[in-house]
């Protein structure tokens, strides 16, 4: 629920409003079937009004594919510098999509 | 993100963004609900230093008027958009056993479909009828993206997250399960989950 100059911490919902609470979920997927060593970073969301039993069955599939995250291009080589500089990017890259995603 | 090969590991800043949304929620679990558990238990990362105010929140999005309407149309034409309970069978197993739209439109051109009064003879008019079953489901649309530091640009895909959430809370399949206040759940050892 978007709640006008929201403040966290202070309790000013408005009458018969609903909190929706956003879960988020992620995970490194491999296309081994289908495109060899392919990968993708799917992200799927789900709202905590959806009880558990509900939210957490498999077959009755409360998530949606939320985004599909940017593969970053990669730095060669598994040198320890290459990673380090292979880090921060992946991050801004990450924060830049959820920036974007997750704006009201 | 458990694999510990993942291109997004040891994101630092990620877990410093989780801290801070789990204290600011744990905040908001001290003001409003009296649960002991939640309270003596600070957060692990401490209180955000400063208070963000969202600027332009709080519109309210749509109304649920439609819903009764929606429940009623579902209660009189059980089987819309098709027109008998054997059709919605049929294409359910043919969905659920991923047949080809090939092989789904020479079981029709076969004439192993039986009668003409099916409300489908072809894999493209099936998933006509499919794509009305969700009513919702054309508002999900995909949305091409592209982020761009200056050196590289990246393309992705994604979903307008609060047509998620409409989606989600207006599921009649999950009318039972969606509760609107604050509950705690427990599991049959009366552990709370």
């Amino acid at each position: 629920m978007l709640i006008p100059n929201y403040v966290p911490g202070k309790k000013m919902w408005p009458p018969r409003s609903t909190v929706v609470p956003l879960i988020g979920l992620s995970d490194q997927t491999l296309f081994s079937n289908f495109w060899g060593d392919k990968k993708a970073w799917p992200v799927y969301v789900t709202i905590g009004n959806i009880l558990s039993r509900t939210r957490n069955s498999p077959v009755r599939m409360p998530t949606l594919l939320l985004a599909l995250l940017p593969v970053p291009p990669e730095f060669t080589g598994g040198l320890a510098r290459a990673d380090e500089a292979q880090r921060p990017r992946n991050s801004d890259a990450l924060q830049t999509v959820f920036n974007l995603v997750l704006a009201p | 993100m458990e694999d510990s090969h993942s291109d997004y590991e040891s994101d630092y800043k990620l877990g410093l963004a989780d801290c801070r949304a789990a204290s600011s929620g744990i905040d908001d679990n001290k003001q409003n609900d009296s649960d002991v558990e939640d309270v003596s238990h600070p957060p692990v990362c401490g209180r955000p230093s400063s208070q963000e105010t969202i600027s332009g929140a709080g519109r309210a999005l749509s109304d649920l008027a439609d819903y009764t309407k929606l429940n009623r149309a579902m209660t009189d034409y059980p089987w819309y958009p098709f027109t008998f309970e054997d059709d919605f069978n049929l294409t359910s197993w043919l969905v659920r056993s991923k047949v080809a739209k090939s092989q789904i439109d020479g079981y029709f051109t076969e004439g192993l479909g039986g009668t003409d009064s099916r409300s489908f003879q072809s894999a493209y008019t099936m998933q006509q009828h499919l794509d009305v079953l969700d009513p919702f489901g054309e508002s999900l649309v995909w949305t091409e993206a592209v982020i761009d530091d200056g050196r590289h640009a990246a393309t992705f895909y994604c979903h307008n997250i609060i047509d998620c959430v409409r989606y989600l809370i207006r599921q009649v399949a999950y009318r039972s399960d969606v509760v609107f206040t604050r509950i705690r759940e427990y599991d049959s050892s009366r552990e709370r989950v």
